[in-house]
């Protein structure tokens, strides 16, 4: 590689390279501010995150591979990064107050996001396994760490050292998929896998390679069977990093899914391998989330199995294997995230210290106290079960619409049944809000202003995506068209 | 040839099940060491006389003295009551051994049918200048980011092993005693 490959290879990560900067940056600065400058950290990570939102979009182009094909830099990875930058960039915002409330060090807190940042946005570019591998790491350490956040909760120490023991399981399958992978075909690069395969080297191992590989992203994604982790380290973790979990890496994985799925083992005969196995989990998913989710007395706990259901009717986008699938996956990653992020953030305004077990009884009245931040929490509730007009609901309608496109009626039915049924623990909450009394005197609740832009961010973003569902749907075809030209 | 490969192998993984299931972990450790210097080995055997320098310096140099001085801090005789196993230990035996099984399978009927590409055995493929030019050329970008994943956890390390504001607090013995949590809570934004 010469210098100026080397230069044009670097220009084209310049959003990666940015988000890492900023990073450094963060980390660097934190030894010099003052209690009272503190706020330098968070207006440093949301320039970086906007200059890297700039770049990114900026950049787009026609795709190259970049780096002696060990990454690419095409739509889809734009569309990846720009989800990924909005994660960031909201949930710095929604852990502003929390890091001083609970007395967080915010410098190492706001550059651990960064770095699980990098990671996300080098998954969705990769296009070698070794590298779905390192980015998915990058990400891991600094999710396990963020979840270790709390040193004096011991949930928090528990949720930590569960999910880096099962996180560690994790990555060691998915790192003997790519061995074996690499010992079939001797090659590592997903653009490699899909010409070897499209000459017939379907082989015993290779299947084995795969299936390794689909245990550890099930992982990631925490889809049934290989959600264990899950509910407790939501639970467990501090619930502004919980916010960040529940997206971030579930998007990245997800992301991997579609490089590895398909722009690797993307021949039919393949696909007809993978596709079955996908769809067991995508219902297995779907049911047991849905159902565990009715069952909980944690409001927190409650979440954490509604985004295990979640990542399920993600799954079944991916089973249905179309143009029309892959981009309500994309899709659907942005309506949960603004879902998701919003729904959490309301839960920590509403229960202001983390020692506080997060029960339904902490919403009674708040229709009455707080008339706006029990619509708004309505709105989140109504938006995860699926009513239109939220991005819930668009969301749920593209994927269901690509699995019976693909003749998976079966996937879809169980994905409809299972969304009824979830209206009932999402309902839940708001009738405990509007139909009862509350049970002590509450003080008024004062929320601060970057609270309140994450707040407005996600309402407005998820009426935005309920209402008007064709810009971000038109958006997600145009990145993954090239998913579909490549293969055939 | 084959019976170095052999004698390397199955020493290697006697004594990574010795090292699960011992429960003294000083004996761990020592037959972690074994398991360490058979990997090493066997990288001789394949030709990866770089690698298996590396295994041997920093596996069983550098991380196990780290993994001894920690042991030096656990209570051995209280460990060795432990409870080593619980009540899964029979399921989790019988799918680690069928996936085993499947293993052994799949390997066998793949490269039954396959052949490896001419030459690949012969080619001095883990010599460090080798090794070099394909780490600083086609996987110069992973070698890049293994750098970050290094720096997160440090970073990281760092952050769980320091002295907390509160320790601080505590330790400084003009430390204003904080007001009554709750309402300070109630002052504070959300």
């Amino acid at each position: 590689m010469d210098a100026t490959a080397l230069l044009e290879s670097t220009g084209a990560l310049l959003p990666h390279l940015m988000v890492l900067l900023t990073g450094l940056v963060i980390l660097t600065m934190d030894l010099f501010l003052t209690p009272r400058n503190r706020y330098l950290n968070e207006l440093v990570g949301l320039a970086g995150l906007l200059l890297a939102l700039i770049l990114t979009l900026s950049s787009l182009g026609t795709p190259r591979q970049v780096f002696m094909g060990m990454a690419v830099s095409d739509h889809l990875s734009a569309f990846f990064n720009v989800t990924f930058l909005l994660i960031a960039a909201l949930t710095i915002l929604l852990s502003a107050s929390y890091v001083r409330r609970e007395n967080v060090s915010a410098g190492e807190y706001y550059t651990l996001i960064l770095f699980a940042t990098t990671g996300f946005m080098f998954v969705a570019a990769a296009a070698d396994l070794v590298m779905v591998f390192l980015a998915i790491e990058t990400l891991s350490i600094a999710t396990y760490i963020l979840a270790g956040l709390l040193r004096d909760e011991p949930r928090s120490q528990e949720a930590a050292f569960k999910y880096f023991m099962l996180g560690a399981l994790s990555s060691a399958f998915f790192l003997y998929g790519i061995a074996t992978v690499y010992g079939v075909l001797g090659n590592t690069s997903l653009g490699h896998l899909a010409q070897a395969l499209g000459q017939g080297g379907m082989s015993p191992l290779l299947l084995m390679g795969m299936a390794l590989l689909i245990v550890g992203l099930g992982f990631k994604v925490a889809v049934v069977p290989f959600h264990m982790w899950a509910p407790d380290v939501y639970d467990g973790a501090p619930t502004a990093v919980t916010a960040f979990m529940t997206a971030g890496p579930k998007a990245a994985a997800f992301a991997a899914f579609l490089r590895v799925f398909f722009q690797g083992f993307a021949t039919p005969d393949l696909v007809q391998q993978w596709t079955p196995v996908f769809a067991i989990l995508a219902a297995l998913t779907m049911i047991l989330g849905n159902f565990v989710a009715l069952a909980q007395q944690s409001l927190k706990r409650m979440l954490a199995y509604s985004s295990i259901a979640h990542a399920g009717y993600a799954f079944v986008a991916l089973v249905a294997h179309n143009s029309l699938g892959a981009s309500s996956l994309l899709y659907y990653m942005v309506a949960y995230t603004l879902m998701s992020l919003g729904a959490f953030t309301m839960l920590m305004v509403v229960a202001r210290r983390e020692e506080q077990p997060y029960a339904f009884d902490d919403y009674a009245g708040l229709g009455t106290t707080h008339p706006l931040l029990a619509a708004l929490m309505a709105l989140f509730m109504f938006a995860l079960a699926g009513f239109p007009p939220t991005a819930g609901f668009a969301g749920k309608f593209y994927v269901f619409s690509a699995a019976v496109q693909a003749g998976h009626y079966g996937l879809a039915v169980i994905g409809v049944l299972t969304s009824v049924l979830s209206v009932v623990y999402y309902a839940r909450v708001i009738m405990i809000m509007y139909m009862r009394e509350p049970e002590r005197h509450q003080p008024a609740l004062q929320l601060a202003p970057t609270t309140m832009a994450v707040l407005g961010i996600t309402a407005l973003g998820i009426l935005y995506m309920g209402i008007f569902p064709g810009g971000v749907m038109q958006l997600a075809e145009q990145s993954v068209a090239l998913l579909f030209q490549t293969k055939m | 040839m084959y019976f170095f490969f052999f004698l390397f192998a199955i020493v290697g993984v006697f004594s990574a099940i010795m090292v699960i299931t011992r429960t003294n972990v000083m004996h761990a450790a020592l037959f972690l060491l074994l398991t360490f210097a058979c990997v090493g080995a066997t990288y001789v055997l394949l030709r990866a006389e770089f690698l298996a320098a590396v295994q041997v310096l920093v596996y069983a140099g550098a991380v196990m003295v780290l993994f001894l001085f920690a042991i030096l801090l656990v209570n051995i005789p209280r460990v060795m009551q432990m409870r080593q196993w619980n009540a899964q230990t029979g399921l989790a035996v019988g799918v680690a051994g069928l996936t085993g099984l499947w293993m052994v399978i799949a390997t066998t009927q793949t490269f039954r049918k396959f052949e490896l590409p001419a030459g690949a055995t012969e080619q001095a493929l883990g010599t460090p200048r080798a090794l070099a030019q394909v780490l600083f050329s086609d996987f110069m970008l992973p070698f890049e980011i293994a750098s970050l994943v290094l720096l997160a956890a440090m970073v990281g390390a760092i952050f769980l092993a320091r002295e907390t504001a509160s320790e601080e607090e505590q330790s400084a013995p003009d430390a204003t005693p904080e007001p009554a949590g709750r309402s300070q809570a109630d002052r504070q934004l959300v």
